[in-house]
């Protein structure tokens, strides 16, 4: 009998404590608020590394000069992730690119649309379906005057009771037609994660 | 989860609950156990990195290892040697007249299926091995365990991670 009503129990604290941590909710949050979840590279990091390297760019003398009568065209190759973490570092220069082409000052040619754009072009050309006189025809394609590119690398420190992750951003603006990089600036993140022993 | 909410409702008699609750706690067991039963790579956790190499698979290779279990008790870094020795076939071995580095991975052993119906201890593991490319153009031969978060494809973009635990892991670079 005893062994009933302790299974009885047991089964009902069970039942108890899986109603109370199966609630799930949805909310809608600020998007820009800070993120802590964990450690790792998150919105927050993105957002300041963008943030940081676009105001520094488009404050910078020498960009001054660049744009001062013209637009120049820029295209991105890409930041070279030298952290242990899968980072989607096109969704960093996504934001950099965005925010930038938003200033005005800039204009960007887009590398990873190469194929489309070709094929897009051919059908045009070649498909027979398209009004040959209207439609856009090959080489006439601006070229971009200046690289975009970087790095973003990561030092981690733990121990039992701390973890700590210093991160690096670096941006450079490479003059395509001498070789030159106009203009580089670097972001760094420090992030430390402590073991509190009172909590509320 | 979700298979034990229906013995949830208040409408239970509590005469059927002890014979319910052995169901409830097997249904819970099953549950805390298969979630960890194949466990892929922790990509997005920050650890110490050494260097890090970029460059392209050139081809890939899964690999069904039943006798790697013999080993595990020893340890994955002592067998490392043996399997780099040949115990896993180097897909271009031989006639190639190229040396290529091997690298075990950071193999975590993951992704193990345990078919414990046709014999106790019989344990198939899931390897990929990897020939990559780097753009200094170094090749260097790869196996680590396969994960189904992330797949292999020849001409993938991947980073050659060197973990600070003398590890070497792969990783898409997108």
């Amino acid at each position: 009998m005893n062994k009933i009503i302790l299974a009885t129990t047991l089964s009902i604290a069970l039942v108890a404590l899986g109603g109370c941590t199966n609630k799930s909710v949805v909310r809608y949050g600020d998007a820009t608020a800070v993120e802590t979840t964990n450690i790792s590279f998150g919105s927050t990091d993105l957002q300041k590394v963008a943030g940081q390297m676009t105001d520094s760019l488009l404050l910078s003398p020498v960009v001054g000069t660049l744009t001062a009568n013209t637009r120049p065209i820029l295209f991105v190759e890409s930041i070279k992730n030298k952290t242990s973490e899968h980072i989607d570092t096109e969704s960093i220069t996504d934001s950099i690119s965005t925010k930038l082409l938003r200033s005005g000052k800039f204009r960007f040619v887009d590398m990873g649309r190469v194929a489309a754009v070709r094929e897009q072009l051919e059908f045009q050309q070649s498909s027979g379906l398209v009004d040959t006189s209207k439609a856009v025809a090959f080489g006439q394609q601006v070229g971009a005057q200046y690289m975009l590119y970087g790095n973003l690398a990561s030092i981690v420190k733990s121990n039992k009771d701390q973890s700590d992750v210093y991160y690096k951003f670096t941006l450079r603006l490479m003059d395509l037609k001498s070789g030159l990089i106009e203009w580089a600036d670097e972001t760094e993140i420090r992030k430390t994660k402590e073991k509190e022993f009172v909590s509320w | 989860m979700k298979l034990i909410t229906p013995q949830m409702s208040p409408t239970v008699s509590p005469i059927l609950l002890p014979v319910i609750s052995p169901i409830i706690l097997t249904l819970l067991t099953l549950f805390l156990f298969s979630s960890n039963a194949f466990a892929d790579y922790d990509r997005n956790k920050a650890v110490p990195v050494e260097k890090v190499l970029f460059g392209a698979v050139i081809s890939v290779r899964n690999i069904n290892q039943e006798e790697l279990i013999k080993d595990k008790n020893n340890g994955w870094h002592t067998f490392g040697g043996a399997l780099i020795g040949g115990v896993i076939g180097n897909q271009f071995g031989g006639g190639s007249g190229k040396d290529v580095a091997t690298i075990l991975g950071a193999i975590i052993g993951g992704s193990v299926a345990n078919n414990r119906h046709n014999q106790p201890k019989k344990v198939v593991i899931r390897l990929v091995e990897l020939m990559i490319k780097v753009e200094g153009g170094e090749q260097f031969m790869v196996i680590q365990d396969y994960d189904k978060q992330m797949v292999f494809h020849p001409n993938d973009k991947v980073r050659m991670i060197y973990l600070a635990n003398n590890t070497v892991r792969i990783d898409k670079q997108r």
